[in-house]
């Protein structure tokens, strides 16, 4: 646990929060954008009538549910369990992991405590935990301002219940843990095997996309873990719309069909945090640190 | 100087790829000594002393340290390491770098151990300062800082005097010696002979990743030689 203290405090850095502010104000972005098109389309309805008002309305109210405080917290864990989490993993290993090459500062910590296998852990917890807050800040950012955005584009009042989107929220919230945990030991991977700080971020990005490339062939898309991802998460398949507001920025990249269950997805998903930690641990142990 | 051996070496080996860094190195260094490891650039120092330190593994032969076997991750606790420059997080202070270092192993030795050293090293006024607004010379002084915060028993220390002023070249030299008079063993390399001359007991000289001689430092002086010309005729009869 002191290790782990360790980790956590040179979190306390410009990085890190720029990764928070970088995040909430894509959120909060992402809000407006969809609250605005969510506005045009009620307009349009009530001026046209016809059989585009009731979807349009329907549109309408989604938005605001998902904007409701309870239920901004699925939209945070939607966001940061897809691309843009993946995109901030990857900067924020690439400082707090690869930076460890780059700065010269790993013989340091190896100095003073030679368990490398606790100090790679050390690094994956901390790593996972501060991405863990960025959800935690998105939630609060969005549930304190979704509303505002709401009422600033005339929408209608969130019909659900709070509890309802508080449940949806928990459930989400809980099933991106376990991403974040996949985006984070990806990010461990790649500095361990590109010791800098570069390499660490293209490294990790790199993977993400290619997997989300193999995600697409028919044969092998359903053993990668962009799949898993997707049935883990619940994402819609093929998910292409931004009539409301985007809960992933992942299943866009992926194949549409029939997507596994949770259960799939969760034991793939485990798969896929255990491997890159066995790499990158079986690397690290014996590597020379200059 | 018969105390009891701290560091050997025993045919230690170090290759990177078809590139042979240190080739049967030899060495024994004991309690209480300062003791200087001398050689030109690409003789081997630094690699035997990231072996030392833990950072890397020989290919062949064995190192002791405290009567324990390397690699032997527990060990950091025990000695204190500053290898190459001095590396820090910037946009800590120098204080809170040593913190960091600190909770990055077991528990310190004793409390306001951190306050101690900075106060050992000349650092304490600007111990609150970022480290990214760090001269080298303060740098170096936190490295040190950084080495001795465990209060170990054994120094591994490369190049320890660059970037530092006269006046801290003096300190340096003179905690080094305070150190050896504590008990402690202090290893340590260095291109700055003269200063080699005045804090070391020993000194062992490196070539090609062989050590080309060894012995008490009152051994090679003397007679009008100083340490310089002898290292200078060991190297260039070499080359």
């Amino acid at each position: 646990m002191r290790l782990l203290g360790a980790e956590l405090r040179k979190l306390n850095r410009p990085l890190m929060w720029a990764l928070v502010v970088f995040a909430a104000a894509f959120c909060v972005m992402l809000a407006i954008g969809a609250a605005n098109n969510a506005r045009l389309d009620l307009h349009d309805a009530l001026r046209e009538g016809g059989a585009r008002a009731v979807p349009n309305r329907l549109a309408a109210a989604t938005v605001a549910n998902q904007l409701s405080p309870g239920a901004a917290g699925a939209e945070a864990a939607g966001m940061m369990a897809s691309m843009p989490g993946a995109f901030l993993a990857a900067m924020l290993a690439g400082g707090h992991v690869g930076g460890e090459w780059t700065g010269r500062t790993l013989k340091n910590v190896l100095a003073h405590n030679g368990y490398r296998g606790r100090v790679l852990a050390a690094k994956a917890a901390s790593t996972w935990l501060a991405l863990v807050v960025v959800v935690v800040v998105c939630w609060a950012v969005l549930a304190a301002s979704g509303t505002l955005i709401c009422r600033a584009n005339g929408l209608p009042h969130a019909t659900e219940p709070f509890s309802t989107g508080l449940s949806h929220s928990g459930a989400q919230l809980a099933r991106a843990l376990l991403v974040l945990a996949f985006f984070a030991v990806v990010g461990l991977l790649a500095a361990v095997l590109t010791r800098g700080t570069v390499g660490t971020i293209a490294g990790s990005i790199a993977a993400v996309v290619a997997l989300l490339a193999l995600g697409t062939l028919p044969t092998v898309g359903k053993w990668t873990p962009a799949t898993w991802v997707e049935a883990w998460m619940g994402f819609t398949s093929g998910d292409r719309t931004l009539s409301t507001l985007p809960d992933n920025f992942w299943s866009r990249f992926t194949a549409s069909g029939a997507i596994p269950g949770h259960l799939f997805g969760l034991a793939g998903m485990a798969g896929a945090v255990v491997v890159p930690a066995v790499v990158a641990w079986q690397v690290f142990r014996r590597a020379d640190v200059v | 100087m018969g105390g009891e051996t701290r560091i050997e070496c025993r045919g230690l080996v170090k290759r990177y790829g078809t590139v042979t860094a240190v080739d049967g190195i030899d060495l024994v260094v004991r309690a209480g000594e300062v003791f200087g490891f001398l050689g030109p650039n690409g003789s081997g120092k630094t690699s035997t002393l990231r072996i030392l330190a833990g950072l890397a593994s020989a290919t062949a032969g064995r190192a002791r340290i405290l009567d324990t076997a390397l690699p032997d991750p527990a060990i950091g606790a025990r000695i204190g390491s500053m290898i190459e420059e001095p590396a820090f997080y910037p946009w800590l202070t120098g204080r809170a770098n040593l913190e960091v270092l600190a909770l990055t192993g077991p528990a310190l030795p004793r409390a306001g151990a951190i306050d101690a050293v900075l106060d050992r090293v000349g650092l304490a006024e600007a111990a609150d300062r970022k480290a990214k607004g760090y001269s080298q010379g303060m740098r170096q002084r936190l490295g040190l800082a950084a080495a001795l915060v465990r209060d170990p028993e054994v120094l591994l220390l490369d190049e320890p005097t660059n970037g530092l002023d006269p006046a801290g070249i003096r300190d340096f030299r003179a905690l080094f010696r305070a150190l050896a008079e504590e008990g402690r063993t202090v290893f340590l390399s260095s291109h700055l002979l003269t200063e080699v001359e005045r804090v070391c007991d020993r000194v062992a000289v490196v070539h090609r990743g062989r050590v080309v001689e060894q012995g008490r430092v009152a051994d090679f002086v003397g007679a009008g030689r100083d340490l310089e010309a002898v290292y200078m005729n060991l190297t260039e009869d070499l080359a």
